[in-house]
């Protein structure tokens, strides 16, 4: 049996219970994290291309499916990435509260997981980007409202979309067609300015994806946040994989420092309008584009040497976004706040987005703070202020929730919100197995990660 | 480069251009089909012939899939666009101001690197640019819908003669019929229209 088949299988079967059980949709916060987390573990456990026996029977998983002769590779270079998908997408499942409005919603969530996998472990890389296009038209269905006479929030990521996959296309003919090396240099510029200008589309740096935070207020809560975040953590693994590959791209100096430099502007503006918002929703999800800054801060450090920084961020902001958005609803029109352990969360979670101590990202984070240190003034200094301005903002949405009231209203699910809480704290007090585990699940971006 | 290798792209840029120009879907969905006619045209003497039939089904099924789904549309004047002026004279000048920076692209920059002949880059480039202005123009569901396929179909005029793989057609394919698709569902949600 083939692992690549496997994986887009229970993604097509997830969505086919969604369509065809209607009574699933009540229990989406349930079934859906579950069965995203099961796709992670098989992900990271199951042995690939190595016999191995399941109740008295002998399997193999072949790690490639061939389609149209090309083939869909599950690897060392693209397991984390892959596990990291289904991670965050299992807890905003889990903590986005609620059932799924609609089953096109449910079907176009799982639809867009699959499409995200295949573009994660298709080769070549040049392919991924059509992949991204559809998953991000199965994006534009989950941000659909019935009733709205023009569906902006879907068009608009449709459009913002787009134009990614017109450059990564024409970025990828230069590499494995036009035979862009390092004695091309021209050609390499060329190459690697337009991967920077699709990479930065898919990482929603600003101005880009600034449809965002409005559609956070416009329609359904979680729905957006799971876009932004499932698009960032599959750009960076896909990013991640062409610095790996091409000696041209890693060596060069250029590209780190323009991913630098868009690093300081996405911290800068994301950080900046997050102080400045007054709604809480939108003011969280800025402070999500400025954290996705620190991501390229990391990566952007000279030589690469801050890849395993960057890997380690994206895996460890998960947790902190999913409780920032905690108990946001499927649908236009949730609560704000329906339970004091939600407020909690969402303090919490904000405050994580901040790399504040006690929280998952909080090693990583500091690391880069020292990393930049050594080097970087300007890049301290805006990861610094950065911080302070998403940790003003969280403070500021919260003051007036109190929260050590005993009880709060409403009919959230508080052990949702307690075990995602004890699951951040846990990952933040035993920071150095989770950051182990993240380099040595890394290991097979053999040329970035040594 | 002379005047006759350049009239493909003019009539290209003519059928992207109706698009923008036309007042009712039903209109912009016939120019979209023109669009798509001088696409197999092009790809046919540029590609291979069975990628060029195959973008024609394709186009045939995404009109198709469109004019289905506003086949209850009683109106056919589109909806006003709030702050921006629709008027067919601000079309025309909107059409015309974005056809001169787009033609003074041909030889910059990436353009420069790639193998084809500037009758194809012209060509490509204003149905991008054309595609790109609808979109911005646009606040209905059709009409956008219509200015991102329209740029998919500017962009593959200069990508498939550098690429012509059949997977990667197979895929671009799937692009165009998942928009139609996505307008026609976006339709089928739609509440009636506010007056403006």
């Amino acid at each position: 049996m083939s692992a690549p088949l496997l994986l887009l299988g229970w993604n097509a079967i997830a969505a086919a219970l969604a369509l065809a059980i209607p009574r699933l949709q009540a229990r989406w916060h349930w079934w859906a994290p579950a069965a995203c987390v099961a796709i992670m573990l098989g992900i990271l456990i199951l042995p690939l291309d190595a016999p191995w026996e399941i109740l008295g029977q002998g399997v193999k998983l072949q790690s490639d499916w061939v389609v149209l002769g090309r083939a869909l590779v599950l690897d060392g270079a693209n397991r984390l990435g892959l596990a990291c998908l289904y991670f965050g997408a299992a807890i905003l499942f889990a903590l986005g509260g609620g059932k799924s409005s609609t089953r096109a919603h449910a079907v176009s969530a799982w639809s867009m997981l699959g499409l995200l996998s295949s573009a994660l472990m298709i080769h070549p890389f040049l392919l991924a980007a059509v992949l991204l296009e559809l998953a991000a038209l199965a994006g534009a269905v989950l941000m659909s409202e019935e009733g709205s006479v023009f569906h902006e929030a879907s068009m608009r990521l449709v459009t913002v979309a787009t134009p990614a996959m017109l450059v990564v296309l024409l970025a990828g003919w230069f590499v494995e067609t036009a035979g862009v090396t390092s004695a091309t240099p021209d050609l390499a510029n060329s190459a690697a300015t337009l991967l920077l200008f699709g990479f930065a589309i898919l990482l929603a740096i600003p101005p880009f994806h600034l449809w965002l935070p409005p559609a956070v207020r416009a329609s359904g809560g979680v729905r957006p946040v799971l876009i932004l975040v499932v698009l960032q953590t599959t750009g960076m693994m896909l990013a991640l994989r062409f610095l790996d590959s091409y000696d041209w791209l890693r060596n060069s100096d250029q590209v780190f420092r323009g991913i630098r430099l868009v690093g300081l502007l996405a911290t800068c503006v994301g950080a900046a309008v997050a102080l400045a918002e007054t709604d809480s929703r939108k003011s969280t999800v800025y402070s999500v584009l400025a954290d996705s800054g620190s991501l390229l801060l990391a990566l952007g450090l000279p030589g690469g040497r801050g890849v395993p920084i960057a890997v380690a961020l994206t895996a460890l902001r998960l947790p902190g976004v999913g409780l920032a958005t905690a108990g946001w609803g499927w649908e236009a029109g949730a609560p704000e706040r329906a339970s004091v352990w939600q407020a909690r969360a969402n303090l919490y979670g904000r405050l994580a987005l901040a790399g504040f101590p006690l929280t998952p990202a909080f090693g990583p984070k500091l690391m880069l703070f020292m990393a930049l240190s050594a080097g970087d003034g300007l890049g301290f200094a805006v990861l610094l202020l950065s911080s302070l301005a998403i940790m003003s903002a969280a403070l500021r949405s919260t003051r007036r929730v109190d929260l050590l009231r005993p009880e709060g209203v409403g009919t959230s699910p508080g052990p949702v919100y307690v075990a995602g809480l004890a699951l951040g704290i846990g990952m933040s007090l035993f920071p150095t197995p989770w950051i182990q585990f993240l380099v040595r699940a890394a290991a097979g971006l053999a040329n970035l990660v040594p | 480069m002379n005047a006759v290798d350049v009239l493909p792209s003019v009539a290209g840029a003519l059928a992207a251009a109706l698009t923008v120009l036309l007042d009712g879907r039903r209109p912009i969905l016939i120019a979209l089909a023109g669009l798509y006619l001088f696409l197999v045209l092009q790809l046919a003497m540029n590609v291979a012939l069975p990628i060029a039939l195959a973008k024609g089904v394709v186009g045939a099924a995404v009109v198709a899939i469109l004019l289905r789904a506003t086949s209850h549309e009683s109106s056919r004047t589109l909806p006003s666009i709030g702050a921006i002026p629709t008027g067919l004279g601000f079309r025309v000048a909107a059409t015309l101001l974005v056809l001169i920076p787009a033609s003074g692209l041909v030889g910059l920059g990436v353009l420069a690197a790639l193998p084809l002949s500037p009758a194809i880059l012209f060509g490509s480039l204003w149905v991008m640019s054309l595609g790109a202005l609808q979109m911005g123009l646009s606040t209905d569901t059709v009409t956008t819908t219509v200015g991102h396929l329209v740029v998919l179909c500017g962009f593959e005029l200069l990508y498939v003669p550098l690429e012509p793989s059949l997977l990667l057609t197979v895929l671009l394919s799937a692009v165009h019929l998942g928009l139609a698709l996505l307008g026609s569902y976006l339709i089928s949600l739609s509440g009636p229209a506010k007056p403006t």
